[in-house]
């Protein structure tokens, strides 16, 4: 198809007399300069004419139907308020029609099912059980296209695993060049091989602890009774990041406190009593001494090369039995002994996510909090010591969340092995007696290769980690694992309940990172706010409030099977700005300190000059600005008096402390006086959303407004120039306030803030708005939700009304993406593939009761004949929102994009220009720039993950799809049976060899020999790697 | 402009007066219907959606537009627009639960198949091949051309109506209009597009 030339449009433009000066003159002269343009002219002219001549004909209703309507007429204007209150009714004449072509339609689709038509099922059990045998071939055919492609690993080493050797690499350089310093070292062959051994068998928590640097290195030997207790942080080393004073400048209240210890002490550490414990010695500054006792060894006799191991994750394990099973804390003491460093920081564990670690950057909302709460328990331990805050936090973690290890938990693979020993060590601590005795400092030269301990290890811990426990509910151990929704069994699960969500923050943040040429973590991608950025594309609604659509189209299913996905909108009324009632606003104005800087004020200023072009002389608008205090520097003046409006605002004048709450309380008090019903009462706040003085937690201050809230008072916040990443204040407060958040950097974002979406953000339709769609077990067998993971709520609130939920605005779009397997085999039995439902609330408006508010219910069949008829032919807008979610789930690195091409996407992106709406819409020119920046920046190679992690993640799907398997009603063929079996074997097997090569390229990393020798390298050698 | 504005008439309505719901109907049913044939195709139920249409005026008459006393003309734009995009949403209501649509494009194919038998088509058939050469064009092309040469909205409204930018609607419009003249160029004796050539020479 040719492109249409810009000069006929302006043509066009001009016939239809559409066209400004400037354009008419330019095409005046290039039709007199170019016969062809000219001649152009006459034909278009000429088709106008006949198009109008010919069609203009005077179309009207027949007379019967004229008749029906003034009958209508008179009825409702007899009585008015009864049938005005009826159900937005289709005649019954067009139902009748509907009737019919519903009918019509199913036969069509009976038609198009019966080349492939088997058996029409008709008994419940049998049913039930065809169900579960279909749902079971697909899981099998899953797993045979998983085991034919495994997930992708890239080649690169396990950085962890490399940091890991480095860092012993470190101490042993550090041990050998102190022996030189001090030239009293006993040289290697002094010792006997099994005096080594012994040392080996014993040394390794020393060594551990005693890190690189010369300075600060301190062992410490606890009572394991004690640290069991979670009382004391017992036994563990510490150095201190600032060297110097090292780790004594810390004190701990442990049984013997590192800061007591002054080189050169002996320390006294416990003989557990058990066999195979040699006396050995612990090491402190400069002078070493190994500790027997540690309980990495004391623990299992037999179990001496593991507890070299221990050494490597020694810090850590004494913490992880602080409760009984905080791989999450261990984790972090884990790193931080590993890596010389105490703590976690949120830079390190971002880097660890970027090395290809599902976990490190806290990659989910699921896990998000549970990284922060490690981070503050690890920060708690390296500052403050205290072993009850510890204590008292992972308890409170353990409490909400399953004893699972998790994402990030994955991002640390080493942290493995202390969560194993910490297992050990425990069950030992019952027998173990306390003996404290002098232990005598002997200097030995150390020689270690972790290496078949390590794998070992690693490799055990890993497989626990792909374990399900017969409690776990397998949509969380999902979520825990990748971060992600999961394909659930219909059989199992047939709903999806969740609030809808307009917020677009999420998108606008990953365009600033991608237009600085980076690629966005994949923390705050969150692919509901993604799709829900563009221009609605569903038609709007005239009589409800929201209206429901449903579309469905093939998926590009990976494994050969049959899915679909599934787009459910939620388009809002628009209402024209005369349609709607009248807005009292209140703007609550930030001019502290901070908003002197990057032209906030300007901001400000032209955000007001925006909003009042919106405004008419209905509307009313008071203004007041808050710094250290609140004052109202303009009374609720009616816009009409714009100039009034501007001049005040104009005043501004930045400085002082910010006490959003007393502004906010302000602008309330004047909002609710002015609350009436009919009129839309907002409180406006325009902030940089940094509150310092006064109340500063959102929570507090919604809860001295909440009185207001009740009286139908909306808030609605505006971030200004804070580029979207601190919005965690603002967000929370426009939540709690039954408003929306947006945020204003430049004049485009205002534009768009208070322009374009000003109804949407100012005219509320619709209240605690809810969608569920329930999936029809006979067809669906599997499905899964893309986005909204943490907008999900239980499948039995969607009919209770005291349930929260979102609110939507008028013109607002909300598109929900579902994938589906559908059962390929089953007969169209007439009944829906799924039921969209949409539930919500009126607006509150002034001085109504909101228990008052009666909720409004639709629903909607998602029938495969609609599939059919369009497939092919699906909308832009469904197209569009499918390329957006799917960039959003690479973005993600979602588990579900893994196998997924970039190239794909990228031609599905620059398959949207090819429809003409989009090509012309500036939102979707930007999105398929900003995939094709991505996939320049390396998208691909972002989903990449390290070889352990591949294989581990392979095993733990094929376990997720064991215990499905295991929920199915009737029995598995032994065949399968079989080939299940196989599948696992195979996949730990993988899992096994990736751990080797992983732990080979490391130790040739860091320095090792093939025979387990450390290659000691001039200093600063290993650094360079 | 009608004697009677548009607006009062909705105002006499929302008070009750059945006179002029009737006035009403009248002033806009012609082009609602045009509309909704555009959008739906000659046959079946077109007048089905305008009676529709004109049954939730009755039944839920919209705000009357605040400038309407001063500005007659933004006062029955405003109903104008208000009265469309019911009609386009039933319409669309109507494709939904059909798969009319379908049907629609295939019964357009053959009449494509044979558009250049259009040059013999003799002076009485004149309205049936500008229907035909209509047909032929996307919906949303089609309906932007009745919307604007048939009933005279302008490309703000039409914007309003279907829910477009208006940059859009004045592009549809003139690929529309540039694919209309080329489908009845061999009727108008006019010589075949320029439109390649065009962008050639420039």
């Amino acid at each position: 198809m040719s492109t249409h030339h810009p000069l006929l449009e302006k043509l066009t433009a001009v016939l239809m007399n559409e066209a400004d000066e400037a354009t008419r003159s330019e095409i005046k002269a290039a039709l007199a300069s170019d016969p062809l343009l000219a001649a152009e002219e006459q034909r278009l002219r000429a088709t106008i004419a006949i198009v109008q001549t010919e069609l203009g004909d005077g179309a009207t209703l027949a007379p019967q139907r004229m008749d029906d309507l003034m009958e209508s007429a008179s009825s409702i204007s007899a009585a008015r308020s009864e049938l005005r209150t009826s159900p937005h009714g289709w005649s019954s004449l067009m139902r009748a029609a509907a009737a019919v072509v519903v009918l019509s339609g199913g036969v069509w689709t009976a038609l198009q099912f019966a080349d492939h038509t088997q058996v029409l099922i008709t008994d419940e059990a049998g049913q039930d059980e065809r169900i579960a045998s279909i749902a079971r071939a697909n899981l099998l055919g899953q797993l045979a296209f998983q085991q034919a492609n495994p997930r992708r690993p890239s080649n690169g080493i396990d950085a962890f695993v490399l940091g890991q050797y480095k860092s012993l690499a470190d101490q042993e350089r550090y041990l050998q060049l102190e022996d030189a310093h001090l030239g009293t070292g006993i040289a290697s062959d002094e010792v006997t091989e099994e005096e080594i051994e012994e040392v080996e068998g014993s040394v390794s928590l020393g060594l551990a602890v005693a890190e690189s640097a010369p300075v600060g290195g301190v062992v410490l030997t606890g009572k394991l009774g004690e640290v069991r207790k979670g009382s004391s942080l017992g036994r563990f080393g510490s150095r201190s990041a600032g060297g110097g004073g090292g780790g004594s400048s810390v004190t701990y209240p442990g049984p013997v406190a590192p800061g007591a210890l002054a080189p050169g002490t002996p320390v006294f550490s416990k003989k557990t009593g058990r066999p195979g414990n040699q006396p050995s010695r612990s090491s402190v500054g400069q002078t070493f001494y190994f500790s027997p006792s540690t309980p990495q060894v004391s623990v299992d006799p037999g179990a001496s090369k593991g507890s070299r191991v221990v050494g490597i994750g020694g810090g850590a394990e004494s913490r992880s039995r602080g409760s009984s099973d905080k791989a999450s804390v261990s984790k972090g003491r884990f790193y931080g002994a590993g890596n010389t460093s105490t703590s976690l920081t949120a830079e390190e564990a971002s880097r660890l996510g970027g090395l290809g670690y599902s976990g490190g950057g806290g990659a989910t909302q699921g896990s998000e909090r549970k990284s922060e709460l490690m981070r503050e328990s690890a920060v708690g331990r390296s500052l403050r010591n205290d072993g009850g805050i510890i204590a008292g936090k992972v308890k409170r973690s353990s409490s909400e969340r399953r004893e699972q290890p998790t994402m990030q938990e994955d991002g640390v693979q080493l942290g493995a092995h202390d969560f194993f020993l910490g297992d050990r060590a425990r069950k030992d601590d019952v027998e173990v007696q306390d003996h404290e005795v002098p232990v005598k400092p002997v200097r030995v030269p150390i020689r270690l290769d972790p290496f078949q301990d390590t794998v070992d290890l690693r490799y055990q811990d890993a497989r626990r980690r792909c374990g399900v426990g017969s409690n776990d509910h397998l949509p969380d151990l999902y979520q825990h694992w990748w971060g992600d929704n999961p394909w659930e069994l219909t059989y199992a699960d047939s709903q999806a309940t969740f609030a809808a969500d307009v917020d677009t923050a999420s998108y606008g943040l990953a365009r600033n990172r991608l237009l600085k040429d980076e690629l966005p973590g994949r923390a705050g991608i969150r692919t509901e706010e993604f799709v829900n950025y563009f221009r609605p594309d569903l038609l709007a609604p005239t009589n409800d409030a929201l209206a429901l659509s449903v579309e469905m189209a093939p998926s590009t299913g990976r494994d050969g099977t049959d899915r679909w996905l599934l787009r459910v909108g939620v388009r809002a009324k628009e209402i024209q700005s005369w349609e709607r009632d009248p807005l009292a606003l209140v703007m609550v104005v930030d001019i502290s300190g901070s908003m002197k800087h990057h032209d906030r004020m300007g901001i400000v200023k032209r955000a007001v000059a925006r909003m009042l072009d919106n405004l008419d002389a209905r509307d009313t608008l008071a203004i007041v600005t808050f710094n250290t205090e609140a004052k109202q520097i303009l009374p609720p003046t009616s816009v009409a008096a714009r100039d009034a409006i501007l001049a005040a605002a104009e005043a501004f004048t930045p400085g002082g402390g910010t006490n959003a709450a007393l502004g906010l309380q302000l602008g309330y008090e004047i909002a609710a006086h002015g609350a009436a019903p009919d009129v839309i009462s907002r409180v406006v706040l325009l902030s940089d959303g940094l509150a310092n003085t006064g109340e500063t937690d959102q929570n507090k201050i919604l809860e001295s407004v909440r009185g207001h809230l009740n009286q139908g008072v909306h808030l609605n916040t505006l971030g200004v120039g804070i580029e979207g990443h601190n919005d965690t204040f603002l967000e929370r407060l426009a939540d709690g306030g039954d408003g929306l958040c947006d945020f204003v950097d430049d004049d485009r974002a205002i534009q768009r803030a208070l322009g374009d979406r000003f109804s949407g953000a100012f005219v509320p339709v619709a209240d605690d708005v809810k969608i569920q769609v329930e999936f029809n077990g006979r067809q669906v067998v599997r499905w899964r939700q893309l986005g909204y993971e943490n907008r999900s709520i239980a499948d039995a609130s969607f009919r209770d009304d005291a349930v929260d939920a979102g609110e939507v605005g008028a013109g607002h779009q909300v598109t929900a993406l579902f994938e589906i397997e559908l059962d390929r085999g089953l007969v169209y039995d007439g009944t829906p593939l799924a039921t969209a439902r949409l539930r919500w609330k009126d607006p509150k408006v002034g001085g109504q009761d909101n228990s008052l508010r009666q909720a409004t219910e639709r629903s909607l069949p998602v029938m495969a004949q609609d599939a059919l008829a369009h497939q092919g032919s699906t909308t832009a807008g469904y197209r569009r929102a499918v390329v957006t979610a799917q960039f959003a789930e690479f973005l993600r690195r979602s588990v579900h994009a893994r196998s997924d091409s970039v190239t794909e996407l990228l031609r599905a992106a620059q398959d949207l220009m090819n429809d003409r709406e989009l090509a012309v819409d500036e939102d979707t020119q930007e999105l398929v720039a900003l995939i094709k920046r991505a996939a320049a920046l390396g998208l691909e190679e972002a989903q990449l993950s390290n070889p352990v992690q591949a294989a581990t993640d392979d095993l733990r799907e094929i376990e997720h799809v064991c215990r499905q398997l295991d929920s199915l009603p009737g029995r598995m063929g032994a065949g399968d049976r079989n080939r299940l079996s196989a599948a696992r074997r195979q996949a730990q097997e993988r899992l096994r060899q990736a751990i080797i090569e992983d732990e080979q390229r490391a130790r040739e990393a860091a320095g090792w020999s093939q025979d387990g020798i450390l290659v000691v390298q001039e200093q600063g050698a290993a650094d360079r790697r | 402009m009608e004697a009677i504005p548009t607006a009062s008439l909705l105002e006499r309505w929302r008070d009750g007066e059945t006179d002029a719901f009737a006035a009403l109907i009248k002033r806009f049913e012609e082009p609602l219907l045009r509309h909704v044939r555009v959008l739906l195709g000659p046959d079946g139920s077109c007048e089905d959606v305008v009676q529709e249409t004109f049954l939730r005026l009755a039944q839920k008459p919209p705000a009357p537009h605040p400038d309407a006393n001063q500005n007659p003309s933004a006062g029955h734009g405003a109903l104008a627009a208000w009265l469309h995009r019911v009609a386009r949403n039933l319409c669309t209501d109507e494709m939904r639960s059909t798969s009319r649509r379908k049907q629609r494009e295939q019964a357009v194919a053959p009449a494509e198949a044979v558009s250049g038998g259009q040059s013999s088509v003799d002076g009485a058939d004149t309205r049936a091949a500008v229907r035909r050469g209509m047909d032929q064009l996307p919906s949303d092309q089609r309906e932007v051309l009745v919307l604007r040469l048939l009933d005279g909205h302008s490309y703000q409204e039409i914007a309003e109506i279907t829910g477009r930018k208006t940059g859009t609607i004045g592009w549809l419009l003139s690929t529309g209009l540039v694919a209309l003249s080329q489908i009845l160029a061999p009727m108008m004796g006019h010589t075949q597009s320029s439109q390649v050539r065009l962008g050639d020479v420039r």
